[in-house]
This record gives structure tokens, C-alpha cells and sequence, in this order.
């Protein structure tokens, strides 16, 4: 028997080693070279898995654990990738929290949670693995001796598995308590556990940062007293999400597109961010927030910077975040009032949803009525350099618009000459490259194309991919992408201090601006409309009209 | 008596009629717009496929086209014996309701029966099936001779990856001159991912000179129906091994061996310092396994899941990585 298998193995080398080193070259060639050196200094036995398999022992700490965000998808999300055995066997979930309540009972708000909300239905099998390692450790968010309490706590599972954890704190707080928080990690030394060693501690940051540039400083300098940047994580969900990261595959793996990504022959660009619900029971938040800080300022601004960016020289996060700062450093100061102003704000007023009545912005509970927050904000912005200048971005993002739709239209120039003049026979379309971003993720192309016929007539045509019809709709959901790629400490998809400061160097001046003028120049727009005629104006001066996607 | 072409579902079509026999099968159905394809699958069976065998990895493909839309062609080769001299075609579509009505997806699954005499003009007859713009991943399935599947060699050529399950199909497979190497994949081995996973993540916590130093012995112990997957296991524990430094050609002893037991699976190193030990022992019908390891860092214990990836699992992680 020891003879036969002795020959099998032999056999197996040959085309083993064979296919093993042809992959080795094969990742060289197409991954970035810190990459492959990276592999080279993994371990010898978790060489070849892929490196969202070969995750630290880590214990994930979620401050604000009896929160929705929790409830609706870090749990589910760590659930999911429980599922997909993408946790390391040695894995806790703590829950951190100001209710004092036992482990058993912060299991069965995860179990909960999971059954509700996780895109999978639950398996027994993979939560009662999970569950056994759920904890809740409960304190003040201001109080030390809570943290030395989470701190000694991480110190027993250490000693349990007998090796040290990876510890990453997850802050799903509202912004008031962020600053205690991180202090606190830093006091309690949860910040510097491991430090310099592959096992450091990592934080990873819910919007909002900061409110304004100022808060956006202090907030990056009380983060990077406690920890080094590479141990920051600032999450926008948008980035985990697959169109979006198909979004720079399109452009860079597309030959095709590169050589029109330019002013040359795009006519402007659109960028919508819309949503169905009004305030709802968020009032509280929404009036502190507005739309411009709630939605612009991050996920719109990013989608901005991907579309826009140069080529980076790699994926790896420094390169993808030089390029995205680049970019935002080179969209100008925008014009804040007068006939040709580049910003335009609204609140909803009653309408009509899905065939139902609702109530206006101001008539919604709990929001003043004299309230100056506006629930729509529009921007014409130019940017400054060779590839774009002369092309208007517009960006919109508002609540209770006519769809729920998040998508970037490149919109190109008309193909020169009049071999096909506009006329009645010739109805011709601008070519668009729309990205929908959600729901119904994919992408579709605006054609002109022949009408069959004996006479010479053309129609647009659209030609649409979707996601879920070829690749299936039960992908996973960015929290799971993104709560890994922080566990093995890739931070490609995350938000670096700088751009976050670029982005409130932007915005900042035009909330202040709104902040003087109160409710003077708040126009407003029917709920369940595409949004308000000032909008509409900042548009109309080139020629150009929002899409109704 | 049947043959597996047979056994196989779908609609018997002139092999001439296989566009035209599936718009008829879409004709005026909402399903007609829900059919998309990234890939072509090319599965054929050898000839040591039973027709129950050949209704499993059917619907293993199917299983894979509902999560990666692609077309499937199924090759069924008729006996050296036959005296057909004709091919046969069948067609199979399904869909699969989704969350929503965009999450409906449809898949489209070609089987082809050929007698030897049709083999030169194979090439040919399966590439008016697959959209060939998109890649192709070709599946061999329990082939009783390395050389005869080596003679299709367009397919071997032109896939994205050739996969074979080690475990079940000729023995030369493992040394054959494949004409793409490269793109080669053994099933048995990207079926014990799960295992490799969880054994590289408790081993990579100690530095690899503590395990290579004083080993003496690695030993495995597996099911005997499970050969193939315990010796791809020992071949990338050994590469592990020279990775951390090791000669594994003198000094250390590699022991496989067969128990009659019906999920065992284990893995152990035996060193000359008798306090140091690793061993990972594993219950397959259980999914779960014990690691207990002492490489002179103390002692350590950890139970963790355990199971080879399901089929289409498997096969997906061959196909894309």
C-alpha cells in the first residue's frame, strides 16, 4: 500500500508543483509586485489560499452593538461569512454596549438578527459554531474601567485559544461618542495591542466623519494620536459594494473605454443618489445632518472619484487613494449664490408615493417648521485638469425622489457630421454609459441603431447587462467584503484621512453658506418628483437635463 | 439497455435543432429575457460513468449554471462497439425563481451522444453549442484512459481549465503530458480546500522552524474510499513542509494509510522531542475535527468544522482560482 501511494504522491508532485508554480508566475505577472511579495512572506502553510482565507485570529468588538446598523448587517454579515468559511477557526464577536446583558441574551439578538436580516437563511449547524463565541461585554462609552473590563476579557480568550488576537473595534456609534471611544482605546492600550506585529489592533469608523472640515480634522487627530493610519479603517459601505468595484474594472480592463474617458468625448456626467423614504423616524439625525452631509459629502463624492480618477499605477490602497485624492484636490471651489451658482438645495413637500399621499418635509414629525435642512442637494462641479476640464459633473442626492436609484451616466458628444442630421426620420440619442450602482445593479449602453425597414431610419436602443441575471443576486453584501478585507488588514476599499479632508474642504464652505442663509433659497420639490426646478436650472444653462432613471 | 444519454433529462432534438429547439422552448415565456452566460462548461464523461453517476454530475452542473450562468455541454461517448454512426442531441432548460423577478435565471444545458467515428468532427459540433467569445472550462469526468481524453486536444487547448477528479479517474492522469498544464486542476484536491484552510490557519501560528524542527514522521490516516483526497492532502502538506525549510527526502517518514472507519481523517507529526506533537483528527460525517498541538509554545486545543467542499463548490473554486 505505502508503495503505491509513494507513486501516487510522485505523480501528484509532477502535476502539482507544476500547476503550483505556472500560478505563482501567473499572479506575479497580473498582481501588483507588493502583493506577490506578500505572499512570499506568508506563512509556508497558508500559501495558496487566496488572502481572504488566511485571516488572523481575530476578535471583532462592536461598540453600539444594540444598534440597527449591527442588527441589520454587521451581524448578518459576519454570519455570512461564518457560512462561507471565511472566519478564522480562533473568531469572537463581542458586543459592547451600555445595556448590561449577558451573553446569552446578546445570542439571541444575534440569532435574531441574523434570521431577519442575513441574505442567507440561518443554519443551525453554522450559528451554534458562531453563537459559543459570541460575547457582550457592557459599560459607558466614557468609562475606562469598561475597556480595562473588554481589555481582560480579550486577555482570557487569548489564554483560552493560547495564542495572541487580532483585535478589531468596530465603531457603530452616533459621531457624539466617537471621541471617547477612540480615547478610551488608546488609555485603556486596546489600541496598541500586538503593535508592530501582524496581529495590531484595527478600527474601523462608520460615517459620519466629521461634520464639517474643522470636526473632520480634530476628528483624524484623535484618531491618529491612538492609532497609526494603517490601523484606521473609514468605511462607505458604497465602496464594498460590487458595482462599484466593477465600476474600475470597467474602466481599466476595458480597452475600449480609456481612449473616450475624456473632455474630448464626454458631454458632462450624472451622478444620482437617490432615495424613496422620507425622514422617517430620524428626524433627530436628518436636522443635525441634511443631504448634503448625509450623502454627498461621502458616497456621492466617492462614486465622483472613481469615475474621474486617473489610472492608478496598482490596486494596492495607497495607489487607488493617491489617485482619488488627486482627483478631489482638482474639482474647483464652486460658485455659492448669484444666476450662475453650481448649488441647489430642496425640501419635499407633500406628493404622491407608489400611489399613496404623503406629508411634506416640514409637516413630518419631529422636524421644525421653520426647519433650513434641506432633504436635496445638487452640484455643478469642474474639474481642473487635462482630462476633464470643461466637462460639468452634476451630482444630486435627495429623499422621497420619484425611484430609489443610485447610478453615474457618462453621458458622450454627438458624433460629428450630418450624415445622419436630426430629423424626423433620424432620431438620434446622445450615447450614455449608465451605471446603476442599485438596485438592479449592472449597466446599460444608449445605441443608435437602424429601424428595419426599406428606409433609412434610426432609434435609440438600449443595451443592458445585469448583474444578478449573469452572475446571480445572492452575491455577498458589502459589509461582508469590507469587515474582511479589515481583518486582513486591506484597506483598497476604505477612506483615508486625506480624502475625507479634501471632501469637507469642498463642502464645507457651501453648508456654511446655507448655514447663513437659514431658509432663504430653499426651494422645494413635490415628494415622489425627480426634484426641484432650481436643480434643474443648474443644468439648463449648458444645455443639458437630469435623467430620470 | 440504456445508455447514459439516455438517463440524461431534456427534449431529444435533431443535433442540427439545437437553436432552434431551444427558442422553441422559450417561445413566449416570461423566461426568455432571464438567460444570460459567462462561461461554457464542457463536461464529458469517460467511460467508467454509470447512468446513476451520469444523473449526478447532470444536475452537479446544473447546480453550478444556477449560481454561474453558463451553457453546459454534456459529451456522451457511445462504445467502441456501437454500430451507430450517427450523433444525438438533447436539450434541458430550467429556471430558477430568485428573491425577485430580476433574480429569475435560466439555464440551458446541451447533451451530445457520438459514436467513435464522430469523434474528428466533435470539435466542430460542440462549438456551434458554446457562445465562444466567453471562456471555456472543460470537465472530464471518470475517464478510464489519460491518452484518450489527451486526443481532444482543442478542448484542452483552448479551455480556461481542463478538471479532473484524481480520485476517480485513471491513475496516469496525475503524470500524463496534459498539452496545457497550466490550466490543469485536480477536483480531489481543490475538494479539500475547507480542510487545508483550517489546518494551514492553526499551523500558521507557530513560526515555521518549530514545525519542521525534530519531525520525524507525518502520518495520515483517512477513510479508504478517501485515497485521493489524503494523498493531495500529503502532497501540499509536504510542499508546506520544504516551504518552511524542510528536506522532506531524508529523515522525514510520509505514512498514508487506509482505516475502516467511515468519516476519519486525520493528520499527525510525530518529532524526536516527545513533548512536541501536532495532530488534527477529524470526523467528516460529524463536520468536525480536534486540533490539539504542542510545538514547545504550550499546549493548544481547537475544534473546527470539517468537510470537503460540495461538488459544484469545488468545482467553481477550480474554475476560478
Amino acid at each position: 500500500m505505502w508503495r503505491g501511494r509513494a507513486d501516487r504522491w510522485t505523480r501528484y508532485r509532477e502535476i502539482c508543483d507544476t500547476v503550483g508554480n505556472i500560478k505563482t508566475l501567473r499572479e506575479s505577472a497580473f498582481r501588483p509586485t507588493f502583493a506577490a511579495m506578500a505572499d512570499e512572506i506568508r506563512h509556508p502553510f497558508l500559501h495558496g489560499l487566496s488572502k481572504h482565507r488566511g485571516s488572523p485570529p481575530t476578535v471583532i468588538v462592536i461598540f453600539g452593538a444594540s444598534g440597527d446598523l449591527t442588527a441589520r448587517k454587521l451581524i448578518p454579515a459576519i454570519y455570512n461569512l461564518a457560512h462561507d468559511g471565511l472566519l478564522p477557526a480562533d473568531f469572537y464577536l463581542i458586543g459592547f454596549g451600555r445595556k448590561d446583558i449577558p451573553d446569552a441574551e446578546f445570542q439571541t439578538l444575534a440569532a435574531d438578527s441574523i434570521k431577519e436580516f442575513s441574505r442567507r437563511e440561518m443554519s443551525q449547524e453554522v450559528w451554534s459554531r458562531l453563537a459559543t463565541r459570541t460575547l457582550y461585554v457592557s459599560g459607558g462609552y466614557d468609562e475606562k474601567g469598561a475597556y480595562d473590563k473588554l481589555s481582560k476579557r480579550i486577555g482570557e480568550l487569548e489564554k483560552d485559544v493560547g495564542q495572541p488576537l487580532q483585535s478589531l473595534f468596530y465603531i457603530s456609534t452616533p459621531p457624539t461618542v466617537f471621541a471617547p471611544i477612540i480615547q478610551n482605546l488608546g488609555a485603556s492600550g486596546l489600541a496598541k495591542r500586538h503593535f508592530g506585529g501582524s496581529q495590531h489592533s484595527k478600527v474601523i469608523i462608520e460615517k459620519p466623519f466629521g461634520r464639517d472640515l474643522a470636526s473632520a480634522k480634530a476628528l483624524n487627530q484623535e484618531l491618529t494620536t491612538v492609532f497609526a493610519e494603517e490601523q484606521v479603517f473609514r468605511i462607505d459601505h458604497y465602496l464594498g459594494k460590487e458595482t462599484v468595484q466593477d465600476l474600475l474594472v470597467q474602466r481599466f480592463a476595458n480597452s475600449i473605454f480609456e481612449p473616450l474617458w475624456n473632455r474630448n468625448f464626454i458631454d458632462h456626467v450624472q451622478i444620482t443618489v437617490a432615495e424613496e423614504v422620507g425622514v422617517g423616524s430620524r428626524a433627530g439625525y436628518y436636522e443635525q445632518s441634511g443631504c448634503l452631509r448625509d450623502m454627498i459629502q461621502n458616497h456621492t463624492m466617492q462614486l465622483l472619484a472613481l469615475t474621474a480618477m486617473e489610472p492608478p499605477v496598482s490596486f494596492d490602497p495607497q495607489s487607488l487613494r493617491d489617485e482619488k485624492v488627486k482627483l478631489l484636490k482638482a474639482i474647483q471651489p464652486v460658485r455659492l449664490d448669484g444666476p450662475e451658482s453650481d448649488v441647489a438645495r430642496a425640501q419635499y413637500s407633500a406628493g404622491m408615493m407608489g400611489g399613496k399621499e404623503v406629508p411634506g418635509y416640514l409637516s413630518e414629525k419631529d422636524i421644525k417648521a421653520e426647519s433650513a435642512t434641506e432633504t436635496y442637494a445638487a452640484l455643478r462641479l469642474s474639474i481642473n485638469n487635462w482630462r476633464w476640464q470643461g466637462v460639468p459633473f452634476y451630482l444630486r442626492s435627495g429623499k422621497r425622489m420619484a425611484r430609489r436609484v443610485s447610478e453615474i451616466a457618462i453621458r458622450f458628444k454627438r458624433a460629428p457630421g450630418s450624415l445622419f442630421a436630426e430629423s424626423d426620420r433620424f432620431n438620434l440619442a446622445h450615447n450614455t454609459l449608465a451605471f446603476q450602482i442599485q438596485p438592479d445593479e449592472g449597466l446599460s449602453l444608449i445605441l443608435n441603431a437602424k429601424v428595419p425597414g426599406l428606409e433609412t431610419r434610426t432609434q435609440p436602443v438600449k443595451m443592458n447587462f445585469r448583474y444578478a441575471t449573469t452572475f446571480g443576486s445572492n452575491t455577498p453584501e458589502a459589509y461582508e467584503r469590507l469587515v474582511l478585507d479589515a481583518m486582513i488588514g486591506d484597506g483598497t476599499l476604505f477612506i483615508r484621512g486625506d480624502e475625507t479632508e479634501r471632501s469637507w474642504q469642498l463642502i464645507t464652505p457651501i453648508l456654511e453658506h446655507w448655514a447663513k442663509e437659514g431658509r432663504k433659497g430653499m426651494d422645494s420639490y413635490v415628494a415622489g418628483s425627480w426634484g426641484p426646478e432650481s436643480s434643474a436650472a443648474l443644468l439648463k444653462a449648458n444645455g443639458h437635463i437630469w435623467r430620470e432613471p | 439497455m440504456p445508455t447514459i444519454f439516455d438517463v440524461l433529462p431534456g427534449m431529444e432534438v435533431p443535433v442540427d435543432g439545437i437553436t432552434r429547439g431551444f427558442a422553441k422552448l422559450w417561445e413566449n415565456t416570461e423566461e426568455m429575457d432571464q438567460k444570460a452566460m459567462q462561461l461554457n462548461l464542457v463536461v464529458h464523461f469517460g467511460f467508467a460513468t454509470t447512468e446513476k453517476d451520469a444523473l449526478e454530475q447532470f444536475q452537479v452542473a446544473g447546480r453550478l449554471a444556477e449560481r454561474y450562468p453558463c451553457r453546459v455541454v454534456i459529451l456522451c461517448p457511445m462504445g467502441d462497439d456501437t454500430k451507430e454512426k450517427e450523433m444525438r442531441a438533447k436539450i434541458f432548460g430550467e429556471c430558477f425563481t430568485g428573491k425577485s423577478k430580476g433574480d429569475t435565471r435560466c439555464i440551458e444545458i446541451v447533451a451530445l451522444s457520438y459514436p467513435p467515428s464522430a469523434k474528428s468532427y466533435l470539435q466542430d459540433q460542440v462549438s456551434i453549442c458554446l457562445s465562444t467569445d466567453l471562456p471555456i472550462y472543460f470537465w472530464a469526468h471518470r475517464f478510464t484512459s489519460s491518452q484518450r481524453i489527451g486526443s481532444y486536444r482543442h478542448l484542452l487547448t483552448r479551455s480556461q481549465r481542463v478538471m479532473f477528479d484524481s480520485a476517480i479517474v485513471s491513475a496516469d492522469a496525475l503524470s500524463y503530458a496534459w498539452p496545457n498544464i497550466s490550466a490543469v486542476r485536480d477536483l480531489a484536491y481543490t475538494r479539500t480546500l475547507p480542510l487545508r484552510q483550517n489546518i494551514g490557519q492553526f499551523l500558521s501560528r507557530y513560526a515555521p522552524a518549530l514545525i519542521i524542527e525534530g519531525l520525524q514522521e507525518v502520518t495520515i490516516r483517512h477513510r479508504a474510499q478517501l485515497a485521493g483526497e489524503a494523498s493531495c492532502l500529503l502532497g501540499w502538506v509536504k510542499k508546506g513542509l520544504v516551504r518552511s525549510g524542510a528536506n522532506v527526502d531524508q529523515g522525514i517518514t510520509f505514512t498514508v494509510t487506509p482505516v475502516d472507519c467511515a468519516g476519519c481523517f486525520s493528520l499527525q507529526f510525530i518529532y524526536s522531542d516527545k513533548k512536541k506533537h501536532f495532530e488534527w483528527s477529524a470526523d467528516l460525517t460529524k463536520d468536525n475535527a480536534e486540533f490539539t498541538g504542542d510545538l514547545g509554545t504550550g499546549k493548544s486545543t481547537q475544534t473546527v468544522s470539517a468537510h470537503f467542499l460540495v461538488p459544484e463548490a469545488a468545482l467553481a473554486e477550480a474554475m476560478f482560482f
